[in-house]
């Protein structure tokens, strides 16, 4: 991966490399049990974010 | 048999065409509005409530057609380097030496872009509305702000917001700003941008007032909660629905508008075959008729509608219908601020700078600009994006990194005035139709050197707010050089006194065809100092629009009703010849 993520923008290797994080990462944190570990809460709806004018508080 | 004879057929239920439909059944008009697109419910449709949200953006119901394409656009040049789009992980966003077209935001659906709701709000520059005379560029407006502005919120808030423009000000806001908009206004202050300071200090409001006012009669309601980041749907709740009500007879709109195909003169009453349900054919007929399809598909809809009265288009006798196009000319710059702000969460374009927004505020440069935070219009707001755009790497690494950085990324964003140029303008495509035969609308569009220089501005600007408030590091920047990405676009069949440089009259009104008329963007001579809305919007549609008394005969005395509507020859009314989609219920 790390090869492939150093590989020249044009190369082979760095496009496959590139469209499948983005496949990866869109599919992994698209799932709420990922959400916990990066300190996000939710979607905005229902509830919205009735903290938005404080300072967040803890992750 | 033909359908009862309306009032007014309204073609476009957007910001324009929804909130002139609701005016005009409160005074007593029979409206019929026809909608390419389906109907919304923000209950079942919108998905910001699921695990999902992130990956779907607007949730077109089903595929389709945008019914526009681009011509080449102009070969970028190494002087200009610096306005190129990139973004740290993903790399250049235009890799090519010419600018793409990437897309126009339009809505089809009943509300129209009001569906798709980011709490943005704007206002005319006074001055931006006569730069022809004070500046020798553009066009001037027909009428003045003074005659605007008290169609802008009602009578509630008419004098409060006179007062406001006059100090350059906002109302004071009804909510507070969100968290992260604090330390953009603090370095904004110490780039010396007073207003977004101000802000801050609770003195002076953000546009923001406007994107989680107070829902009213005039003004629309954010979706379920004034504190989100919505897709909302303000308009069909609003307007459209307030001119369904019991007592403001509004016809249920049904369908496409496929094309105006004959305008015959001298008829009145007539009516064209409107294609329904299950093929069948039936009238819609109006006294009058309300174009609101916006800058790119209303002269769209204008230039196919051809015949031997209307050679080049109907209400094309000027020449100008799809001239004077002006595009969204925009810049976003991203970076991550050392501190958690929590900045995916509130309104997400909130505090406002519009110290720059008069037309001879950038030295050097005809007209101005203005600056937001912009964590709505870059979408970071989100996981996925911070995970795809904000952190590189993989792994573990990568999210310790990302849960480092996540709700710390800030975001500027500004937008220009856009000046009428010869090489910027909508035709319709040779080579392209849609499925009901109708030509694809081209966008031409080309930067000029000044539009560039203000693009310069407001990259450099923008930059310099983020480094003030304490971002070490930009990771992304995206702007209209090397792409076009416009949702608020202008002028396509301007307004103006003279028929032989502008397409309608002071009230939105054909200068030929007299039942005509144009309630959206495309009328605006000018784009307001980058902060025109995308159409006349709820609050405005009274003026660039038909007065009312000129549709609602019901509310006239009879003479005057024939003093308003006549028929001589040279003013022809025109029949609409109307082809449906889909039956919505409204």
């Amino acid at each position: 991966m790390r090869a492939a993520e150093a590989a020249a923008a044009d190369s082979p290797a760095r496009r496959a490399f590139a469209r499948t994080r983005e496949d990866a990462f869109a599919a992994f944190y698209g799932d709420p049990r990922a959400w916990p570990g990066i300190g996000y809460r939710g979607p905005p709806q229902p509830e919205g974010f009735p903290d938005y004018d404080r300072p967040p508080q803890g992750p | 048999m033909a359908d009862a004879i309306a009032d007014a057929v309204v073609v476009g239920s957007g910001p324009g065409g929804g909130a002139i439909a609701w005016s005009l059944a409160r005074q007593g008009a029979k409206v019929t509005i026809v909608e390419a697109g389906p109907a919304y419910d923000y209950t079942s449709d919108y998905r910001l409530d699921r695990p999902d949200w992130e990956q779907q953006l607007f949730p077109d119901k089903a595929h389709q057609e945008t019914g526009y394409s681009f011509a080449e656009l102009q070969p970028l040049e190494p002087r200009w380097r610096h306005l190129r789009s990139w973004n740290k992980v993903r790399g250049a966003a235009n890799a090519t030496d010419r600018r793409i077209g990437w897309a126009y935001h339009h809505v089809r659906g009943v509300g129209g872009s009001t569906l798709h709701y980011l709490g943005e709000a704007h206002r005319l520059h006074p001055a931006a509305m006569s730069l022809r005379s004070r500046f020798g560029l553009g066009a001037d407006w027909p009428f003045g702000f003074d005659v605007l502005e008290p169609f802008c919120d009602g009578s509630r808030t008419r004098d409060r917001r006179r007062r406001s423009a006059r100090l350059g000000r906002a109302p004071a806001r009804s909510l507070p700003a969100p968290a992260a908009c604090a330390e953009l206004c603090v370095a904004a202050d110490r780039r010396g941008l007073r207003q977004a300071r101000a802000d801050a200090a609770g003195e002076l409001a953000g546009h923001s007032l406007r994107a989680v006012s107070r829902p009213s009669e005039l003004q629309l309601l954010c979706q379920l909660h004034p504190r989100l980041p919505t897709r909302g749907q303000g308009q069909r709740r609003h307007h459209i629905r307030g001119a369904g009500g019991r007592d403001r007879p509004l016809q249920r709109g049904d369908g496409l508008a496929g094309g105006v195909r004959r305008a015959r003169e001298g008829r009145s009453g007539g009516g064209g075959p409107l294609r329904r349900r299950h093929g069948r054919m039936a009238d819609v007929q109006g006294r009058a008729y309300v174009i609101a399809c916006g800058a790119v598909n209303t002269p769209r809809l204008l230039l196919a509608s051809t015949n031997g009265h209307a050679p080049h288009g109907l209400a094309n006798e000027s020449g100008e219908v799809g001239r004077n196009f002006m595009e969204t000319l925009f810049w976003t710059a991203s970076g991550l601020h050392p501190q958690p702000l929590g900045s995916h969460r509130g309104v997400p374009a909130d505090a406002t700078c519009w110290d720059f927004n008069a037309p001879d505020a950038i030295a050097g440069v005809i007209g101005g600009c203005r600056f937001t935070a912009g964590a709505g219009q870059a979408d970071l707001v989100g996981p996925i994006a911070y995970a795809t755009r904000v952190v590189d790497g993989w792994g573990r690494e990568h999210r310790a990194r990302l849960r480092a950085a996540f709700g710390r990324a800030l975001t500027i964003s500004a937008i220009g005035e856009f000046l009428p140029n010869d090489r910027t303008f909508i035709d319709l495509d040779p080579a392209r139709t849609d499925q009901r035969g109708l030509p694809y609308a081209r966008i031409h569009s080309f930067l000029p050197e000044m539009e560039l220089q203000r693009l310069t501005f407001m990259a450099e600007r923008a930059r310099a707010i983020l480094h003030a408030a304490g971002v070490a590091e930009i990771f992304e920047e995206f702007g209209s050089y090397d792409i076009f990405n416009s949702t608020h676009v202008f002028g396509t069949c301007r307004m103006g006194r003279d028929p032989a440089t502008s397409v309608v009259d002071a009230d939105g009104r054909s200068h030929r065809w007299r039942n005509l008329f144009i309630c959206d963007a495309s009328v605006f001579p000018s784009s307001g100092g980058g902060e025109a809305p995308s159409s006349p919007s709820p609050r405005s549609a009274s003026r660039p629009a038909p007065p009312p008394a000129a549709i609602c005969p019901g509310a006239l005395p009879s003479r005057s009703r024939r003093c308003i509507m006549p028929q001589p020859p040279d003013r022809p009314k025109f029949e609409f010849e109307l082809l449906r989609q889909h039956e919505n219920a409204l």
